[in-house]
């Protein structure tokens, strides 16, 4: 690599398909990893990282076979050498350290801890799996060297996409966009689109025949410039005048007319075609997985149903029109240009692939100008943003001018940008109506001389009729050139529509799949395993077993895997190993419905719909009658603060229920789940944002809901779960302790722990 | 001797909390597993402790945080640049992983398709090509001090944007 210049090659290291699997190492490094490694060795796992130990860019590797841990670079010429070379026996542990944009993997033995490999952030998850398989190595010599059995091998968890990339070709995706452009395919994603026109196709034909017949009759005035000067006007025929006057007002009626219904049959079309769509885009929404929701902001899937299916009707109802349009109108007038005069056409039309050309550059150039006020406005929106609401901050301080002088530099940033742009439109306009003027110029000169020199030639009408249709030429030409950019558009929102059409759908059914009725509500939990991200299990081999109607209180630290382990009974994600048993039937061969029909969920932020009081209760069961609604509020606590709005059961709660404190809030989701009557209940952390009298309430509340159920309960608050018949204590994906709260107090583990510090705490509050 | 040495227990606050410490009363070492350890005033120990600094991005004050257990800072040292050679070079170390930040010294080329961009350049630490999903990600700093974060969260500086040769501001400038 030259200091100077840029590298003759690029580092093999920057193209590397990633993850490396070891069974298909690249062929480079087959060749002199053989020099490494001893005949029938065989390599379990293989990292490539992109850093040397000083910090400099350069490939390592590290590979773990079965017998050595070996780490070593690309020779250099010499013969290849491992830096380290660590016999299997020998590894206790690893561990990946994860620094602010790199991170480095070390590798630990009974005596010291070896720094590895360093790599930036893009191998942050290879390297986790790597550390993963060593994590393996450790706990299985460990196993042996107390003569236990070596514990059964597990494959690391599935590695999900690299946010940001693009899974097909692994380059960067725009966040706005949030879809590969690349992998676009824009002409299979035009041809889908249609297929959703096809059923409409008679509208759409007669669409496009209105559009063809408006087109031609657009250039009959013209036309008839000619007729009107040779063989009216000159020879002083009035009665011709008269034609010439009718098939004008005739040719402007029939194209305000065909104007008139193309309009509305195109827009028939394209708002047709969307509503299909959005409906289809929702219907499948509501099917898609939990992990879908969880890897997407909700505005972005929003703005798909609503920006982006607008953006494809004005594609269908205008966009390709006007393609179509400019297309037949250059082609149309062209004909008509040679079948003037030939000479003269080739006159006019010489400008045009410069016209073109200063379009497209000029395209850009403002996109990227445009762009910079883009950021620019954004800057002082955010300047807005900050000020306004803040504006009781800024006066307390009194800091209105230092925010003013702020304000100031944004817009005079914007300013300075909007001027470079003007100077290029001020600019541009004029110099193509300059171009455009002289080649009509150019087409008087030549075309006169040839009218005037040559009678029975050119004729005076054709010559203005060619002028005429010079004009209407070079709009749909400048058109033209933005014809990429549209399709870009249009496939590009058609490709995040598509994308969501084409999401995994939640766990699909297998067809012998047990419908249940009314469970007794036995669970069990065998061996389970679940992790969100590479290299770490949320869920590390978790069981238990629940008797019908217990009350478990789950605990444990945040991130111990809490919540992962009841979103696993409601199947919102399927476990990575190990099953989940429900009266004896594995979650995943029971219908999805059924299942959840016999789970009721309170969460922490309970979730009301807009609309009144009573059909938010009645949500789980529509059909409950008003005694039954009544009957689940009295039981929730809810009923005597329902009663107190001037609404009753009536009142309006706003879209997120806003107008509700959150212990009414709280109460309002517990008579809901009090009226599903789920035989497995699930409370997390359903008291955990509410003051000690609402809790105590809605204690009230949720021990009249736990009777006769299973429960599992989260809480960071121990007293909440004092009446929970077992406690199981979860710390970094493992069940660390299971039992009552007597048992384990008397065991001083970390529950016990935990319990000492909160009543203390409770203590101090006391006092 | 030993019993003097203290290990923090991890729900015990750290006596240090409210002071800044000065370099001549901390001594830092790598240990044999590589967790970085201190000791203050001779006497007390932290094991396994993160190095973090207060103002990585302006640099304004050098103060450097020691994290422990839950992320809980156990000691916040100043003027770091003045701890005795040994320590200095530790520290150094471990902060030059904690905030890798290739400088660009020259842009080669910037290719742009569809918004994302790719960049070509020289670095400090040599040859790299990395994407850019957003233009939001290229932060303009005073001074012509310009920090850009790669999808994958790498981040690169280039200390003076006016200090590179033309052909390289020229890429640059279609790009802020």
């Amino acid at each position: 690599m030259s200091v100077n210049g840029k590298p003759d090659s690029q580092p093999a290291f920057l193209s590397r398909e990633s993850p490396v699997s070891p069974d298909n190492l690249p062929g480079d490094v087959r060749a002199w990893l053989a020099d490494l490694l001893v005949p029938d060795e065989r390599i379990e796992a293989a990292l490539c990282a992109d850093l040397l130990l000083d910090g400099r860019y350069g490939e390592r590797w590290a590979l773990l076979t079965d017998r050595r841990f070996l780490v070593a670079s690309p020779p250099d010429g010499a013969a290849p050498r491992a830096e380290i070379d660590l016999p299997v026996e020998r590894i206790t542990g690893s561990r990946v350290r994860d620094f602010v944009a790199s991170g480095a993997l070390e590798i630990t033995t009974a005596e010291e801890a070896v720094e590895a490999v360093r790599f930036t952030s893009g191998f942050r998850s290879e390297a986790a799996d790597m550390a993963f398989c060593l994590e393996q190595v450790g706990r299985r010599n460990e196993a042996t060297s107390n003569g236990e059995a070596a514990p059964k091998r597990v494959a690391p968890p599935r590695s999900g996409a690299v946010a940001g990339r693009c899974p097909t070709c692994g380059r960067a995706i725009h966040r706005r966009h949030g879809t590969c452009l690349h992998c676009l395919e824009r002409g299979k994603l035009v041809v889908r689109l249609f297929s959703y026109v096809y059923p409409y196709r008679r509208w759409a034909a007669l669409g496009l025949a209105c559009t063809l017949t408006l087109t031609g009759l657009r250039l009959v005035p013209t036309y008839l410039t000619k007729y009107l000067i040779d063989d009216v006007i000159a020879p002083g025929d009035l009665a011709k005048l008269n034609f010439v006057v009718v098939a004008l007002v005739a040719a402007y009626l029939g194209s305000a007319a065909i104007g008139c219904a193309r309009q509305y049959v195109m827009q028939f079309l394209g708002n047709r075609v969307m509503y299909d769509l959005r409906t289809q885009v929702f219907d499948h929404l509501q099917l898609l997985t939990v992990s879908y929701y969880n890897r997407r902001q909700t505005g972005h899937i929003m703005a798909r149903i609503t920006s982006d299916i607008v953006r494809l009707q004005n594609f269908i109802g205008e966009g390709l029109q006007d393609m179509i349009v400019n297309v037949v109108t250059v082609l149309l007038i062209c004909g008509l240009l040679f079948k003037l005069d030939w000479r003269l056409a080739l006159l006019a039309l010489g400008p045009i692939p410069l016209i073109s050309v200063s379009f497209y550059w000029f395209g850009r150039r403002i996109h990227h100008l445009y762009h910079r006020i883009w950021r620019r406005t954004s800057r002082i929106s955010a300047v807005l943003a900050d000020t306004i609401p803040g504006i009781r901050v800024v006066k307390s301080f009194t800091q209105e001018p230092r925010e003013s002088r702020r304000f100031q530099a944004s817009s005079a940033e914007l300013f300075s940008e909007e001027l470079r742009a003007a100077r290029l439109t001020s600019v541009f306009f004029p110099s193509v109506n300059l171009l455009t003027s002289l080649g009509s110029v150019f087409v008087i000169a030549i075309g006169g001389y040839l009218v005037v020199t040559q009678p029975g030639g050119l004729t005076l009408g054709e010559l203005m009729a060619f002028i005429g249709f010079m004009w209407q030429f070079y709009e749909p030409v400048s058109q033209l050139g933005r014809i990429n950019h549209r399709l870009q558009h249009a496939a590009t929102s058609a490709e995040r529509v598509f994308e969501v059409l084409d999401a995994e759908r939640e766990a699909p059914e297998h067809p012998g799949a047990v419908k249940l009725s009314k469970i007794r509500g036995e669970v069990e939990f065998g061996d389970v395993r679940f992790g969100y991200e590479p290299g770490r299990y949320a869920l590390d081999g978790v069981s238990f077993h629940v008797e019908p109607g217990e009350m478990i209180g789950l605990v444990g630290p945040s991130g111990a895997g809490k919540s992962t382990l009841v979103h696993l009974i409601c199947r919102f994600y399927d476990v990575d190993s190990g099953q989940i048993r429900i009266d004896g039937h594995d979650v995943r061969d029971v219908s999805l419905r059924s299942l959840r029909e016999n789970i009721g969920v309170v969460l922490q932020e309970p979730f009301l719909f807009h609309g009144t009081m009573a059909a938010n209760i009645s949500y789980a069961r529509p059909e409950a009658s008003i005694e039954e609604i009544i009957a689940a509020a009295r039981a929730a606590n809810a009923h005597d603060f329902i009663m107190s709005f001037p609404d009753g059961y009536d009142t309006v709660v706003g879209e997120r229920g806003q107008t509700l404190a959150g212990g009414e809030r709280q109460r309002i989701s517990i008579a809901r789940a009090i009226l599903r009557d789920p035989r497995i209940l699930i409370l997390d952390e359903a008291t955990a944002s509410v003051d000690t009298e609402t809790e105590t309430e809605i204690q009230k509340a949720i021990e009249r809901l736990v009777e006769n159920r299973t429960t599992f309960a989260i809480a960071h608050r121990l007293s909440t779960l004092r009446k929970a018949d077992r406690l199981v204590v979860l710390e970094q994906g493992k069940l660390i302790e299971i039992g009552t709260h007597d048992e384990l107090v008397a065991s001083g583990g970390l529950y016990g722990r935990l319990c000492r510090l909160q009543s203390e705490l409770s203590k101090m509050r006391a006092w | 001797m030993r019993s003097e040495i203290h290990a923090q227990s991890s729900h015990e606050l750290s006596p240090y909390r409210d002071e800044i410490i000065s370099p001549e009363r901390v001594t830092l070492w790598r240990d044999s597993f590589r967790r970085l350890c201190l000791r203050v005033d001779g006497e007390r120990e932290f094991l396994d402790v993160r190095a973090a600094a207060a103002f990585p991005i302006s640099g304004r004050a050098s103060l450097v945080s020691f994290l422990g257990e839950q992320g809980r800072e156990v000691l916040l040292l100043r003027d770091p640049e003045r701890l005795e050679a040994n320590s200095r070079a530790v520290l150094e170390d471990e902060l030059a992983r904690v905030y890798f930040t290739p400088r660009i010294t020259r842009i080669y080329r910037i290719e742009e398709t569809f918004g994302c961009s790719r960049w070509e350049v020289e670095t400090d630490r040599g040859f790299t090509i990395f994407e850019i999903s957003d233009r939001e990600q290229i932060r303009l700093l005073p001074g012509g001090r310009i920090l850009i974060q790669d999808v994958d969260g790498t981040r690169f500086e280039i200390p003076d944007a006016a200090a590179l040769d033309p052909n390289s501001k020229a890429w640059l400038d279609s790009e802020t």
